[in-house]
Order: structure tokens, then sequence, then C-alpha cells
């Protein structure tokens, strides 16, 4: 039989703020444990929660990113339950009235552009983390990320492979730290995803019943589970089985998911208005405010790159995929403005490649975008050739100091005294009697031969456009 | 102060005068930044306007605090303390709470739904009472919570718990809420036509400590006091006389922000009378 997968995400995204979503405790990560909770994270008796304004203008701006409607009434809720990393008992979170209602937003999958539903996004407060192989007997509980404001984004399940739902989950990625409102990094956990898949026979309307995927921290993994996960729903419905409604945590060592709670074990939350805490009410001034300072979007970047800098639309999509690799490859271009394919052609290929293997993230890269502009530069104003600044590159990455000095110690400033040049040329063709012939005789391709013995006698430096003029013109 | 019942819990003075009332208002009152429900309203001198002639103030007396089930005596004695304030110039009308007659049941879900929230972080894992030896977790949970909670607290917490669950929110807390609009409704219309609201604080006399052992018998002597609560609405208690050689107090409920005019008002009764003065006889 044929199925199709169905998915649907929910991501918590942290938000960026300095203090947390309801105390002014420090959201700093990596303190040490416990000392960045207040009385507030404590849950201490007779403390309150007082709303962080901040959060509020951040889940607006992903809001109106998302084409979602904003309820400028939202309501907060506590959903209660005992575990000793949640201090109340309870967490303060959003049920029936989110801040971010319906939206959507546009992926691309191979060649094919999809629009998938966002159902919602709303505010609450992340938990405490348990600690539970620290010591023997006992669990250590560190509340620092207690009371961290996150802004849970769940969308419609509209997704079809996990394909479709990696690519969402980067637009998302890419989306907020374009925002500017969460940080992106999910070995810290400030973006996190959970997965509901479930599959049905081609053709069916009905959803097959779901398993939520729980513990997923890379793109890579979310792409390894979903697929695990449609492989065993379609080996237990092919074997005649049913699927049970759960939450499986997937578990990336041993490559596998495992049942942490049925549907049946699943707790009854109690949700109610939290009663400490008023509706929050959005005026009309702070929409239109935030509207304004609205940054440029990812498909409006997009679009501008291909007018302005004339960029086919692979190039710009790849550029703007994510804001810090268009931010570098926009700094690029301040110096060297006409000539936007060669800096793209750069920071998609040496730049990307370069951070990829040595798996560093761009504002990490040893290469700033500073660097690489001087570099193109030489390139541009012939000091070196486009082969040479490889080169070049590679050495900057080893911090072997910028491309000037590079180019100048190793001595790969390009020839381009005509005299020089027209020396080694008359050498090359008084000793290659045949090959003269040969292009003489119409053979075009030879060309290449003589352009290889130049460099060779000039370890690459010849000025190639130099050297190509001045062979036609004796070959001639 | 700790949260009970988030909703209904205010902090108010308990005091030996109204003029001693006002001045420890003067003190409690005001913004509190780090209270997300806490108005942002100038604080009023409580004690300025206690000497004003109440003459011209409308009384109302709301039929269904003065039906069924109010002692006879008590009734008396309210009654003889509203003819005080008639003699300083004041004139009564009869108004209508049709209903007051929800808010315990109103009360009783929601404070309790509240409660079985608000004390969940007294857990016994980072502070109060944790039992000896938990085998795990639940057993934790269980025992530390079982063993230190008094009987009428556990109660309340299972109601509120239950009341909460889902499927049952919509019957309860949601009704509830709806409830506690019509009885803020039904005040808001009476203060169209009156200043005051005047009535029993309780319909009996203290009763013997231990005496009423049935929950919704103790629960019933709240029934005049719950409404205001409910409402939002500043409430006063003041002596004015004794049933059965025991206190019997008079309650005033306000309009909002009227606690300076209910000042001046007890402030005035207290200068004809000296009930407050009083203590019971002993035997």
């Amino acid at each position: 039989m044929e199925w199709e997968t169905v998915i649907g995400l929910e991501i918590h995204a942290q938000l960026n703020t300095k203090s947390k979503i309801f105390s002014g405790a420090s959201t700093q990560f990596g303190a040490k444990p416990n000392s960045q909770a207040c009385a507030v994270d404590l849950g201490l008796p007779g403390v309150l929660p007082v709303l962080n304004k901040e959060v509020v203008k951040k889940a607006i701006k992903f809001g109106l990113a998302v084409d979602a409607h904003i309820n400028q009434r939202n309501v907060f809720d506590r959903k209660n339950y005992f575990y000793p990393d949640l201090p109340k008992g309870y967490q303060i979170s959003q049920l029936d009235w989110p801040i971010v209602g319906e939206g959507k937003i546009e992926i691309s999958v191979g060649d094919k552009i999809k629009v998938i539903g966002v159902t919602r996004a709303h505010l609450e407060e992340d938990a405490g983390k348990s600690i539970h192989d620290l010591y023997n007997d006992f669990t250590a509980v560190d509340l620092n990320r207690a009371g961290t404001p996150l802004l849970e984004i769940v969308s419609e399940p509209d997704m079809r492979s996990a394909k479709e739902a990696v690519a969402y989950a980067k637009k998302i990625h890419a989306l907020v730290q374009y925002l500017e409102i969460c940080d992106g990094n999910m070995q810290e956990g400030s973006f996190r995803c959970d997965a509901n898949v479930s599959i049905r026979p081609m053709g069916q309307e009905e959803l097959g019943t779901r398993a939520e995927l729980k513990n997923i921290n890379s793109f890579k993994f979310l792409e390894r589970a979903i697929n695990l996960e449609v492989e065993r729903q379609q080996d237990i419905l092919e074997e005649g089985g049913k699927i049970a409604q759960e939450t499986r945590l997937y578990d990336s060592v041993k490559h596998e998911t495992r049942s942490m709670r049925s549907k049946e074990e699943a707790n009854d939350y109690r949700y109610f208005p939290d009663p400490d805490l008023l509706p929050v009410e959005i005026s009309d001034e702070l929409m239109d405010q935030i509207r304004k300072e609205l940054p440029e979007l990812p498909t409006e970047k997009k679009s501008r790159f291909i007018t302005e800098f004339d960029l086919s639309e692979y190039d710009a999509d790849v550029l703007t995929s994510q804001k810090p690799l268009a931010d570098y490859f926009e700094r690029i271009l301040v110096n060297n403005s006409d000539h936007a394919k060669l800096c793209a052609n750069w920071v998609m290929g040496e730049f990307s490649a370069a951070c990829n293997k040595n798996q560093i993230e761009i504002k990490d890269a040893p290469v700033s975008a500073d660097d690489l502009s001087l570099l193109i530069s030489r390139i541009c104003d012939d000091t070196i050739s486009g082969k040479t600044a490889k080169d070049v590159f590679k050495a900057m990455w080893k911090g072997e100091g910028s491309a000037d000095k590079i180019i100048e110690s190793k001595g790969l400033k390009q020839m381009t005294d005509t005299g020089e040049i027209e020396t080694i040329v008359d050498e090359i063709i008084a000793n290659n009697t045949p090959q003269v012939e040969q292009f003489k005789s119409g053979n075009e391709k030879i060309l290449g031969f003589f352009v290889g013995q130049a460099m060779k006698a000039t370890q690459g430096k010849a000025n190639p456009k130099l050297l190509n003029e001045m062979l036609r013109s004796k070959l001639g | 102060m700790i949260a009970y019942a988030s909703s209904l819990d205010q902090a108010g003075p308990m005091t030996q005068t109204a003029e001693d009332a006002a001045l420890v208002l003067n003190v409690m009152s005001g913004f509190d930044e780090k209270d997300s429900t806490s108005a942002e309203q100038d604080v009023q001198d409580y004690t300025a306007n206690l000497n004003d002639s109440i003459k011209g103030l409308t009384i109302g007396l709301p039929k269904e605090f003065f039906s069924e089930g109010l002692d006879n005596e008590v009734a008396d004695n309210v009654m003889a303390a509203v003819k005080e304030f008639e003699a300083m110039g004041a004139t009564v009308k009869e108004v209508s709470l049709p209903n007051s007659a929800y808010a315990i049941p109103t009360y009783y879900i929601v404070a309790p739904c509240e409660c079985s929230s608000n004390l969940s972080r007294l857990d016994g894992v980072r502070y109060g009472y944790r039992c000896e030896d938990p085998k795990d977790l639940e057993d934790l949970y269980l025992r530390s919570r079982s063993e230190a909670f008094g009987e009428e607290v556990k109660r309340r917490i299972m109601i509120g718990a239950y009341a909460l669950s889902a499927g049952y929110y919509d019957a309860f807390y949601l009704k509830a809420q709806k409830t506690r609009h019509l009885i803020s409704d039904d005040f808001k219309k009476a203060f169209e036509n009156v200043d005051v609201i005047m009535g029993p604080v309780s319909p009996t006399t203290a009763f013997d400590l231990g005496s009423v052992k049935d929950p919704v018998s103790m629960y019933l002597a709240d029934i005049y006091t719950l409404s205001a609560n409910l409402a939002g609405l500043p409430g006063m208690s003041i002596p004015a006389g004794f049933a059965q050689n025991l206190p019997v107090g008079l309650q005033l409920i306000g309009n909002y922000w009227s606690e300076s005019k209910l000042l001046n008002i007890a402030h005035q009764f207290q200068q004809q009378t000296d009930w407050h003065q009083k203590m019971p006889q002993e035997n």
C-alpha cells in the first residue's frame, strides 16, 4: 500500500530578552547553577509575576512576519503539573487566547514552493533543568532556565515528508534570527523542535493517529527521527497493528525512538486563566510601531538581491537563507559593488565550504567579511588571479595574515609588465614549433598549451588577460 | 501575603476604630509594581473625610440579606444600627441582589480552583515540610502534601483540582466566572440608587469552636460577605451590638474606590455609639 506522511511541528524559540518573562533575573546561558533564579523563578510563597513587555514585542514581530493575525487581547493561563524543575507547580502559558493567531510561511523544497500554515504562536515560560546523572541517589535541579521566555510556534499538519519538515524548520529558524528575536542556537536549546508524525493511506482524507517526537536538537536529527518514525508506523500498520497516540523520545546515539508516555498517562493540565496576570492589551500604536521597525525579511531580501545585484534566483535564495550569510555577503559588496556575482561565488563557494568543513559558524569564521572583501578587491584590480586567490584564502583561513600580507610575503603578485611577459612568450613560441604549426592550421584549443607553459614559467603569476592577448597576437 | 485564591485575596486592616483603620490603610495602600493586578491610582488620605456629615446618605438594605436563615437577635441589632444612621440624617431604601444566593457556590468553585494551583508550590521539593524517607518522587509529593496540609485545605485542593479537570472546566470554573459577573452587575444596579449597602456580617453570632462539623454549614456562615469579595468591592465590618452576649457585626459595602466614604460612615457611627469599645460580659 502507498502511504502518505503527515507532519506538523511545534517549535520552541527562546526569545532573546535580557531578563526573564516574569522576573528581573538574567537569561544568560551557562551561569553557575541556580545563580540566575530569583524569588519569582524559585516560586517562593508571596511573589507574583510581572510580564516583561519585550517578549510581547518580539512575539508580535514574529506574528507580523508570518502574516498572522495578532490577538491584541491575549491571555496567560496556568498549565498545572508537578515536577521538581517546575517550581510553582504550574507553567504560565497561553491556551485559548495566544498572542499570535493563524499565519503562513513559504518554503521551497527542490524547485517546488509550498505554503505551510502556522496555526498559532504563544508565549510561555520555560521550566528549569533536571540533571539525573550528577549524583547517585538524587536528581539535581538547576532553575537558571526557569522563567526564560519561549515562543511556541505550532504549524498546521501541512508537511508531507521529512524534507519538507526540515525546510519549514530551517525557514522558521532563519526568520527568528532575521527578526533578531532568538539566537537560534540549537545546541544550547534556544531553538527546539517537536514533530507530530502520522501516516495514512494515500488519498485518505482522515488523519492517522500521531506520535509526538521529542528531544530533537538538530535539523539532521529532525529528518532522521521523522523517517525512522514513518518506517515504524508503516511496519505496524502493514502488519495489521494500530498506532498508539503517544510521546516518543528520539535517541540520536542509538538512532531510535522510545515511548515516553501514552495518551492515557498524559497529564490533565487543568488549564485556567492566571489570576495573577491581567489579559495583555496591545494598542494599535504599538502594532504600528513594530510594523515600522520590522527588518527586511528573507523573501524581501531575496527579491532585492535579484533586482539590485542581478543575481540568479538560486544565488539569492542561498545567500538569504541565513541572515549572517546575507550580512556577510552585503558587507563584502561595499567595496566590490561592481562584482556582485564574483562576491556571491566566493561567499557561497570557498567561504561556505570552509565554514562547513570546519563546522564553524559565520560569526566565528577566521576570515571576516572585511578580510574577504580585500581579497576580492585584489582579484578585481588584477593584483592576483582568481586561481591564486584561492590559495591566498586558504592561507588567510589558517591565520597567516591579511590578503595583502600573504600576496606580498609569498610573492604572488601578478606579472603585468608587458616586457617581462613578452620575453617569456617569445621563448615558449621559439621552443615549441610543432604546436605553433598546429595553432596556425586552425587548432584553437592548442592555445591552452601555451597559456599553461607561460603560467608554469611565471609560477602562475602572469596576468591571464595580458598573456592571452599577447599569445594571440604573436601566434596570429 | 501568600496567595490562596489570587482573584479574591485582599489585604485589609483589623483595628479597634474606623479612624485607626483609615490610618493603617493610608500606609498600606498604593500601586505595587510587583503586583500586575494592582491599580495604578493615587492614594487618597483616608482620614481627610472622617468627620464629614452623613446627612442625606442613602443606605440600601438588600432584601436577600434579611430573609430566612438570619438569626432574629442579629437582625434586631443590625436594624437598631440602621436606625442610628437614620437619626443622623440618612435615608433607607430596600435594594435587591438577586444573584447573591449564588455567592457561596461561586466562591467555593473559584477559591478552591485557584488554591489548588497556588498551593502546588508547597510540594516538599525546595522548602517547607518534606516527608521522611520518600521512596520515589511520587511518594515524596503524596506524603509531604498529605501529611502537612490540614483537612479543610486538602478538601479545597481536591474540589479545585476536580473542578478544573478536563471536561469539568466549562461546567464549573467558567460558569462560576459568569455568575461572578452577574453578582457584580447586581451591585452596579444597586449603587445607581444608594450610596452604601448595609446588612449583617453573618447570619448568626459566633458558634463554639469545633461545634460545626459539616463543612457546608460552615461555608454558609459566609453567605453575606462573599458577594462583596466576588464583586471586588470594599467591605467593612463594625461592631453593632450583642446577641446572646456575643458580638454582632454590621456590614458596610461601598462602590468601587469608596473606601474613604465607608470609613467616614463608620467613623460617624462610632462617634454616636460605643459598641466598638464594649466587650461581652464575663459569665
